[in-house]
C-alpha cells in the first residue's frame, strides 16, 4: 500500500508543498527579519535627523532670540551703561519674550553681571565655560548650569565694539525629551554623566534609573524566546569638554516583535492550511488516477480469464485514461476476434475450413448421440501425390477443395459434419437413416466424389478409397471410431478396394499388427535369435552340384509362435521398417557366406529385396560395406527382386539394378511369369537370372499346359542371355523334366525345405554322400 | 602739528611698535617711534600721546573736526581731536544712519538723519569714544580725544616722529585694535633711543555680523 500510485502522488505533493511553503517561510523569516531590521535601523535614521532638525531648529531659534536680544538697542544701551537693575530687567523680559528659561550677562572676562533668574545660583566666575563656547561662535552646546541641562548659544553684545557676552539657553527636560519621542517615536535620553543628570522620555522608570545600561539590556519575553526591547543609538552632543552630554535614541522594538510574530504566525497558518489543502487536493487527484487504474487492472485479469467485455464506470476521465480505456475495448476486441480466429483455426483446417482431426475427436464425442445411428465415411484421395506433383500444390488443393465441397454437399444435405484428417483424407459423418431414406448412401455419395472435376480449366477426374464404420454398432468413443474408420480406409487402399466396410476384429488385427510391428523392431535391434535365416539349396542341373542357395528370412517370437514371412515382411514393407531388416538380412547372409567361403564351401546365396530397398540411397553403399567388411566377392550374392517391384518405379529401380550389377552383384527376377513383366520390358532389365514361379513347378509332372510355359520361358530366358531357376520342384519328375527341359537350377522340397545355416551343411554333406 | 594722515586698517593683528630715537641735543631731540604688534607687522593708526604735555591754551580755537559717514563706514575711521573740540557729523550716504556712542568719554546719539547734523557735537573730555550707528552693526568708528596737542598717529609704516624738548619724557601708546581694554593706554617712557620700538598686542576684530541666520553660506 505504501507503494501505491495514489500515495506517491499524495507524498509527492504534500511534499512539494511542505519543501514551498518551508523555503517561503524561511525566505520570509529571512526577509522579514531583514525587512525589520532595516526598518528599525531607518527609523533610526530617520529618529537621528529628526533629532538633529529639531536640535538644529531650536538653537536656529535660540540664535534668532539671542541675536534680537544682543541687537537690540536699548539692551545695548543698558549694558554699555552697566546699569545693573535694567540689565536684570532687560535679561528676564527678553527671555520670557522667547521663552528661553536661561539667559545671562557676561562680560569680557567671563564674570557675570546679571542672569534673568537668581543670580546667586550661578559660578561668578563662568569664563572657562565662556572660553570654550566662544571656540565654535554662534553654535549651540549643551552645558549643565545650576543642575539643570540647556542648550545654550553664547553671543556678544556690540556697542559697537563688544562690550560683553549674552548666555542664552533652553532648558532640556524631559517635557523635551518627550516631545523629541513624539517626534521620532523612539525614547530619547539625554545623559550628562559627568553632572549625573538624566533626562528621558521614558515614563515607568526603574530606579536607580541608568539609560545607557537600562535601554541595552532590558529584555521582553516573545515567542521564541528573550529579545532585547531596545536598539540604541547613542550620540554626543555638542558640549562641554568637561562635561560631556549624551544623547540616547531608544528605538522599542516590541511592536516591531509583534507584527514579526503576527506575519510569523498568519503565514504558519496559511501554510498549514494550504498543506491541508494540498493532501486533500491531490488525494482527490491520486484518487481520480488510481481509481481507473485498478478498475482497468480488475478489467485486464478479465480478460485473462477470457472475458472481453466490460463496462467502465467513471464519469469524466482524462484524456489519457479516456485513450487507455478506448485501448482496452479495443485490445478486448481484437483478441477475442484474435482469439476466436486462432480457435477457429485450432480446430479447423485451413485450406477447407473443415474440422481437423483433433476437432473432430471433440465433435464426436459431443455431437454424437447415443440412441441415433450414424455412419462414418473416411475418403482417401488415391495418387494426390501424383497430382501436386505434376499439376502442382496449388491444383493440389483445389482438388482438396473441390473434393471438400462435395463432401460438405453431401452430408450438410444428410445434417451431418465433416473432416479433413488427413492430407487426403476426410471423415464425414451423417445419421445412417437420413443416408438410407434420401439418397443411394455410400455408393451415391462415391459417385458424386467421383465424377469429373474442372479445376482451371484441367478436367480431372480422381479415385477414392472409403472406409466405412457404423455407430454405435462399431464403436461409441470418437477415438476407436477415428481409428477403425482409418483402418477401414487403409485397408480399402491397400486392398485396391473403392469402399471397405470395417469388419469387427479389424481394429484388434491392426492392433495386433502393431505389436507385431514393435516386436518386429525390437528383434532387429536385439538380434537375439528371435529372426534367423534358412537356406534353401539350388541344384545346379548339370554338374548336379549344389552351388546356390535362396537366403529366406524366418521369425519366431519370443513365445515360440512362428510368424508368417509375408505377413512380416509386408508389415515391414507398409511401415517403411522393411529397410532395417534387410540391411539385417544382407549383413547376416553375407557374413554366412563369408563363413562358409572360409570353410570350403562354396555357396552363392540369393537375398529377396523389395523395390523400397532398392529405392533406399543408402542401399547401393551399406551392401557394398558389408561385402567388403566380409571380404565376400560380389559374384557370390544374388539380389532376388519380385516382378511386381521391379516395374513399380521402373527407371529408378533400373538405374538403382544397373548400379548394383556393376559391383558384381548378380541380379534376379524373382517369381517370373505371375507379374506383369512384358517381354519388351523383360529385355530391358538388366538381370542375370529369371526365376520361374512355383505355380508353373509344383505340378509340372502333370500339365502339359505348365511344360509348355516353361519349356518356353526357359528357352526365352536362355536366348536372352539368363540363366533360368525353377522353385517348388516338389517330385522327382518335376526335376527330370527340368532337366530335360535345360533348366539351369532347381529349388524345391524335392531336394531341400529351407534350412538353417549348420542344418544345411549337414544336408550338404548326406547329398554328396547319395550322390 | 597733528599727524592725520588715514591709515587703512589690514584685516589681521598688529602691535604697536613705538621707535623712539634720542635726540642728538639736550634740549631737544628728535625721536623715531616704530610701532608692531605681536607679529612684527607695522601697525599703522597707532596714537600716541605725550603724558604731562602742556595743556593747549584755551584761547586757541580748535578747529571744526568731521567724521564723515561714506559707504556705511565712519571716514576717517580714527578720528583724533582735543579736548573740547567740536566734530561734525556729516552723512554723505544717501541714507541714514543713527550715530551713537555708550563711551564714558562722551555718550551722545543722533537719532536717524541724513545730511548734515543740526550742530557739531563737542568732545570735551579726553579718552576714547567708540562710534557706532544703531542699524548698520558693521559701521565702527574711533574717536580719540587728547588731552594735548601732543598727539600722534602712526603712519603706513608704522612710523612716529618725534621732537622732543626734555627726556626722558613718558607717552602714552593706543590702539583701537589693541587687546588690553579700550579704555587703557599704554604709558611708555622714552628716554634717550634715537628710536624706539613699541609693541602692542592687537586682535583682529571680530567679524561684524549683521542680523542674520549662521546658517546662510557667509556673513557680511
Amino acid at each position: 500500500m505504501t507503494n501505491s500510485l495514489r500515495n506517491r502522488i499524495t507524498i509527492l505533493c504534500v511534499g512539494l508543498v511542505l519543501l514551498t511553503t518551508l523555503v517561503s517561510l524561511l525566505s520570509f523569516w529571512w526577509s522579514t527579519s531583514k525587512f525589520q531590521e532595516e526598518k528599525v535601523n531607518q527609523d533610526i535614521n530617520v529618529a537621528q535627523s529628526v533629532y538633529k532638525q529639531y536640535l538644529k531648529s531650536k538653537e536656529s531659534l535660540l540664535l534668532t532670540a539671542a541675536k534680537v536680544l544682543t541687537s537690540d538697542f536699548g539692551f545695548k544701551q543698558a549694558v554699555a551703561t552697566r546699569d545693573a537693575g535694567t540689565i536684570s530687567s532687560v535679561l528676564f523680559n527678553h527671555s520670557q519674550r522667547i521663552d528661553a528659561e536661561l539667559m545671562l550677562l557676561l562680560d569680557l572676562s567671563g564674570k557675570l553681571i546679571s542672569a534673568n533668574t537668581n543670580e546667586d545660583a550661578f559660578a561668578d566666575n563662568l569664563q572657562p565655560l565662556m572660553q570654550e563656547l566662544l571656540s565654535a561662535p554662534e553654535e549651540s552646546s549643551f552645558v549643565v548650569l545650576n543642575n539643570a541641562l540647556y542648550q545654550v548659544i553664547l553671543l556678544p553684545v556690540r556697542a559697537p565694539r563688544t562690550v560683553a557676552y549674552s548666555l542664552v539657553g533652553f532648558k532640556i527636560d524631559d517635557g523635551v525629551a518627550n516631545e523629541l519621542k513624539s517626534l521620532t517615536g523612539m525614547d530619547v535620553s539625554f545623559i550628562g554623566s559627568a553632572d549625573e543628570i538624566v533626562i528621558s522620555s521614558l515614563a515607568k522608570r526603574p530606579t536607580p534609573f541608568e539609560p545607557v545600561s537600562y535601554f541595552n539590556t532590558v529584555t521582553t519575553t516573545r515567542f521564541f524566546g528573550e529579545y532585547l526591547v531596545y536598539r540604541n543609538l547613542d550620540i554626543e552632543l555638542a558640549s562641554l569638554a568637561s562635561q560631556p552630554i549624551i544623547i540616547l535614541l531608544s528605538a522599542d522594538l516590541t511592536q516591531s516583535y509583534k507584527d514579526f510574530e503576527n506575519l510569523l504566525f498568519t503565514l504558519i497558518i496559511l501554510a498549514i492550511l494550504t498543506m491541508f489543502v494540498g493532501v486533500i487536493t491531490s488525494s482527490l487527484f491520486a484518487n481520480n488516477l488510481t481509481t481507473p487504474l485498478s478498475q482497468l487492472a480488475v478489467i485486464a485479469k478479465q480478460f485473462a480469464q477470457g472475458n472481453y467485455s466490460f463496462e467502465f464506470k467513471g464519469k469524466k476521465q482524462s484524456t489519457e485514461i479516456a485513450t487507455l480505456v478506448a485501448a482496452f475495448d479495443s485490445m478486448g476486441n481484437d483478441i477475442n476476434e484474435r482469439e476466436q480466429q486462432i480457435s477457429f483455426q485450432a480446430r479447423h483446417d485451413s485450406l477447407t475450413g473443415f474440422y481437423n482431426r483433433s476437432a473432430m475427436l471433440e465433435v464426436l464425442d459431443d455431437e454424437l448421440d447415443a440412441k441415433a445411428e450414424y455412419t462414418l465415411v473416411a475418403i482417401d484421395i488415391k495418387g494426390l501425390r501424383h497430382i501436386n506433383d505434376k499439376l502442382g500444390p496449388r491444383i493440389g488443393d483445389d482438388c482438396l477443395k473441390a473434393v471438400a465441397c462435395r463432401i460438405s454437399e453431401f452430408s450438410d444435405e444428410l445434417g451431418g459434419f465433416h473432416a479433413r484428417i488427413g492430407g487426403d483424407e476426410f471423415l464425414t459423418v451423417f445419421p445412417t437413416g437420413a443416408a438410407r431414406d434420401q439418397k443411394s448412401g455410400i455408393v451415391g455419395l462415391m459417385a458424386q466424389l467421383q465424377a469429373c472435376y474442372t479445376i482451371q480449366k484441367l478436367k480431372i477426374s480422381l479415385r477414392f478409397s472409403a472406409g466405412i464404420v457404423q455407430y454405435p454398432t462399431q464403436g461409441m468413443a470418437s477415438d476407436d471410431l477415428m481409428r477403425r474408420v482409418l483402418i477401414a480406409v487403409e485397408s480399402a487402399a491397400n486392398n485396391q478396394e473403392n469402399i471397405h466396410y470395417y469388419k469387427n476384429g479389424e481394429d484388434e488385427a491392426h492392433l495386433e499388427r502393431l505389436i507385431m510391428l514393435d516386436e518386429l523392431k525390437q528383434a532387429i535391434s536385439d538380434d537375439d535369435g528371435q529372426l534367423f535365416m534358412t537356406y534353401q539349396p539350388k541344384l545346379h542341373m548339370v554338374t548336379q552340384k549344389i552351388d546356390k542357395v535362396e537366403s529366406l528370412i524366418r521369425w519366431q517370437r519370443k513365445d515360440g509362435s512362428w510368424v508368417n514371412p509375408e505377413l512380416f515382411i509386408d508389415l515391414a514393407e507398409q511401415s517403411g521398417l522393411i529397410v532395417e531388416l534387410t540391411a539385417w538380412v544382407v549383413n547376416t547372409v553375407v557374413s554366412q557366406v563369408a563363413d562358409w567361403q572360409n570353410k570350403g564351401i562354396n555357396l552363392q546365396a540369393a537375398i529377396n529385396v523389395s523395390a523400397q530397398d532398392i529405392a533406399f540411397p543408402g542401399f547401393h553403399s551399406a551392401l557394398v560395406r558389408t561385402l567388403k567388411k566380409h571380404n565376400v566377392a560380389p559374384s557370390l550374392i544374388t539380389i532376388e527382386l519380385t516382378e511386381r517391384d521391379m516395374i513399380e518405379n521402373e527407371e529408378k529401380g533400373i538405374k538403382a539394378l544397373q548400379n548394383l550389377k556393376e559391383v558384381g552383384v548378380k541380379i534376379s527376377l524373382d517369381d517370373y511369369g505371375v507379374g506383369q513383366t512384358s517381354l519388351g520390358r523383360l529385355k530391358m532389365l538388366p538381370i542375370d537370372e529369371l526365376k520361374l514361379d512355383k505355380c508353373f513347378i509344383l505340378k509340372l509332372d502333370e500339365s502339359q499346359k505348365d511344360q509348355f510355359i516353361v519349356q518356353s520361358s526357359i528357352t526365352l530366358g536362355h536366348q536372352l542371355g539368363f540363366s533360368v531357376v525353377a522353385e517348388g520342384v516338389e517330385t522327382l519328375d518335376s526335376l527330370n523334366l527340368l532337366k530335360e527341359m535345360k533348366c539351369d537350377h532347381a529349388q524345391g522340397y524335392y531336394l531341400s525345405r529351407p534350412l538353417k545355416a549348420d542344418l544345411l551343411e549337414e544336408w550338404l554333406k548326406e547329398y554328396y554322400e547319395k550322390n | 602739528m597733528f599727524k592725520r594722515a588715514l591709515q587703512k586698517y589690514a584685516k589681521h593683528s598688529y602691535f604697536l611698535a613705538i621707535g623712539l630715537f634720542y635726540s642728538q641735543f639736550a634740549s631737544s631731540a628728535d625721536i623715531n617711534l616704530v610701532l608692531e604688534d605681536q607679529h612684527g607687522q607695522k601697525l599703522s593708526g597707532a596714537v600716541v600721546e605725550l603724558i604731562n604735555a602742556s595743556t593747549h591754551s584755551a584761547s586757541k580755537t580748535l578747529p571744526l573736526a568731521v567724521m564723515d559717514q561714506v559707504h556705511k563706514q565712519f571716514l576717517p575711521e580714527l578720528l583724533v581731536v582735543q579736548q573740547g573740540q567740536q566734530v561734525n557729523f556729516p552723512n554723505s550716504d544717501n541714507i541714514r544712519h543713527h550715530v551713537y556712542s555708550f563711551s564714558q568719554a562722551k555718550p551722545f546719539q543722533l537719532r536717524l538723519y541724513s545730511g548734515q547734523p543740526k550742530e557739531p557735537i563737542t568732545f570735551d573730555q579726553q579718552g576714547v569714544v567708540v562710534l557706532g550707528c544703531n542699524i548698520h552693526d558693521s559701521m565702527v568708528g574711533y574717536i580719540y580725544v587728547a588731552s594735548s596737542e601732543s598727539v600722534y598717529k602712526s603712519d603706513k609704516k608704522g612710523l612716529i616722529s618725534l621732537t622732543l624738548d626734555t627726556l626722558p619724557t613718558q607717552v602714552s601708546v593706543w590702539h583701537p585694535l589693541q587687546t588690553a581694554p579700550l579704555e587703557n593706554k599704554k604709558i611708555i617712557t622714552i628716554n634717550s633711543q634715537k628710536q624706539l620700538l613699541v609693541t602692542v598686542n592687537t586682535s583682529s576684530p571680530a567679524p561684524r555680523n549683521t542680523f542674520g541666520s549662521k546658517f546662510k553660506a557667509g556673513n557680511d
